[in-house]
């Protein structure tokens, strides 16, 4: 085998899944399925941080790729369905 | 332009930064000996000068305190955009004021499931403590003001998930979130101009620095920033998602 | 010209995802899928930056429980990181409410379709 590497096997594998997961997260085209995407996303980047020996960095990006971007890409779905539903009701009573 | 242009001019454009960043990397050091000179002194010399073992903690709001500075900044500026932009017209205003003011609008609940309210109730108290201890400890081990701050600005949310809307409003007000916003910034950069009052650089470490590296109660300056970091954030967060909520809290109201 | 992969794999991943979330940008029919792809790109900085401060057998740059002068990796691209993540996330809210805000005067979310829409 060669020499030992600088990188483990565990962070070569935390590294392809962070490439496995963009692509995931680019090729849903569907922003509700995208919002599921990121989450999953952001999971693996602060699994990624904290294979490599970064566990502030980790924490930080565990609330906010898991919990703050998926909500919030979510609310603003919610919100512009929301004004098309409001926008119709009002052209049907001029 | 069509989609066949822009699909040519990508891939094109790509390809040749490809190949020029491939060719680039045979100089670099590989990776695991490329560390800088920089970080090799400052991890000998944090821990005596600063008494915290948290080197990261100490970079953010120490050694270069000042960049921290100008990333709240950014963090304040977006959040002031964001309520800016989410502004309702007048005649919306109006209509949401007298739903609101309804004789009959018993609080209802925000979800009708049980094991989401139960769940939720149970992780608030659970998140407070969690938050409040990665924001005290930032000095010591991982954590500090950003991470305490973000595990912090969850709570509101999951009181909204386990109550109903104006519990969410009651703990999280708005003139109360604003408030917090700017204070934490004001505390960040009053911190910073008591190195300069007492006749040193700006952001200078100049508070008693506690007994020794492992006490929770050490390093002076990093200790307060990281705190006044924590309120920023943690306000700052929360103020977006109400600005984002107000929606749905509408909608709930009118059903 | 041998380039070594195992050698230089954060580098390559990072230029991948940088190349993922810009074909996504580039090739977006929805506003909010956009802005996501945004956060995509910005995160293969963070990969890229992860490999420069990698250290052969370092350890987390804390040293509450090990000697202070055990080899560890580097703690400022970490400081960097750790400012970042946030920021972009309150940047990326601010995109999003300006996308709702195109929705709302031109009544699309396709950025092909709002260059022909007068609001």
């Amino acid at each position: 085998m060669k020499d030992p590497l600088a990188i483990s096997a565990l962070q070569i594998g935390s590294l392809f899944l962070v490439a496995f997961g963009a692509a995931g997260v680019v090729s849903s085209r569907n922003p509700t399925n995208q919002a599921i995407a990121m989450s999953f996303y952001g999971l693996v980047l602060a699994l990624m941080f904290f294979v490599f020996q970064a566990p502030d960095v980790s924490l930080s990006q565990l609330v906010v790729g898991a919990l703050a971007m998926p909500l919030m890409i979510l609310l603003t779905l919610g919100k512009a369905a929301a004004r098309d539903l409001e926008k119709a009701r009002r052209r049907k009573q001029p | 332009m069509s989609l066949r242009k822009r699909f040519a001019l990508f891939f094109f454009s790509m390809g040749v930064l490809g190949a020029l960043y491939v060719g680039s990397l045979v100089d670099l050091p590989p990776i695991g000996h490329g560390i800088g000179a920089y970080a090799e002194m400052l991890l000998e010399i944090a821990v005596p000068e600063t008494h915290a073992t948290d080197v990261v903690a100490a970079v953010t709001f120490g050694y270069r305190a000042i960049d921290t500075f100008i990333e709240e900044l950014i963090l304040f500026a977006a959040v002031v955009g964001v309520s800016v932009i989410m502004r309702r017209h007048s005649d919306e205003r109006d209509a949401t004021e007298r739903e609101l003011e309804h004789p009959l609008m018993i609080h209802p609940a925000s979800s009708e499931s049980d094991a989401v309210r139960a769940l939720t109730a149970a992780l608030a108290g659970i998140s407070l403590t969690v938050g409040l201890y990665t924001a005290a400890h930032g000095q010591v081990s991982p954590g500090g003001g950003f991470q305490g701050g973000i595990v912090l600005a969850s709570v509101p949310l999951l009181v909204y998930l386990a109550a109903s809307p104006e519990r969410y409003l009651r703990i999280a007000p708005i003139p109360l979130l604003e408030y917090a916003k700017a204070l934490g910034l004001l505390a960040f950069l009053g911190i910073g101009f008591a190195g300069a009052l007492f006749g040193q650089a700006f952001f200078d470490n100049v508070f008693p620095l506690g007994p020794r590296p492992s006490s929770v109660v050490s390093s002076g300056m990093i200790l307060l920033l990281s705190l006044a970091t924590t309120v920023e954030v943690s306000a700052g967060f929360v103020y977006l998602l109400t600005s984002f909520v107000e929606e749905a809290l509408r909608q709930r109201l009118t059903k | 010209m041998m380039l070594e992969i195992h050698a230089h794999l954060p580098h390559l991943v990072a230029a991948f995802v940088f190349g993922c979330g810009l074909y996504g940008v580039v090739t977006s029919r929805h506003l909010v899928h956009l802005v996501v792809c945004l956060g995509v790109v910005q995160s293969s900085t963070y990969v890229i930056l992860v490999g420069i401060g990698h250290r052969q057998g370092g350890t987390a740059p804390v040293f509450i429980d090990i000697p202070p002068s055990t080899p560890a990796v580097d703690p400022i691209v970490q400081a960097l990181m750790l400012t970042d993540i946030v920021v972009q996330a309150t940047v990326m809210a601010l995109l999003l409410a300006l996308a709702l805000q195109v929705h709302t005067r031109a009544g699309t979310m396709n950025p092909d379709e709002i260059c022909r829409l007068r609001g």
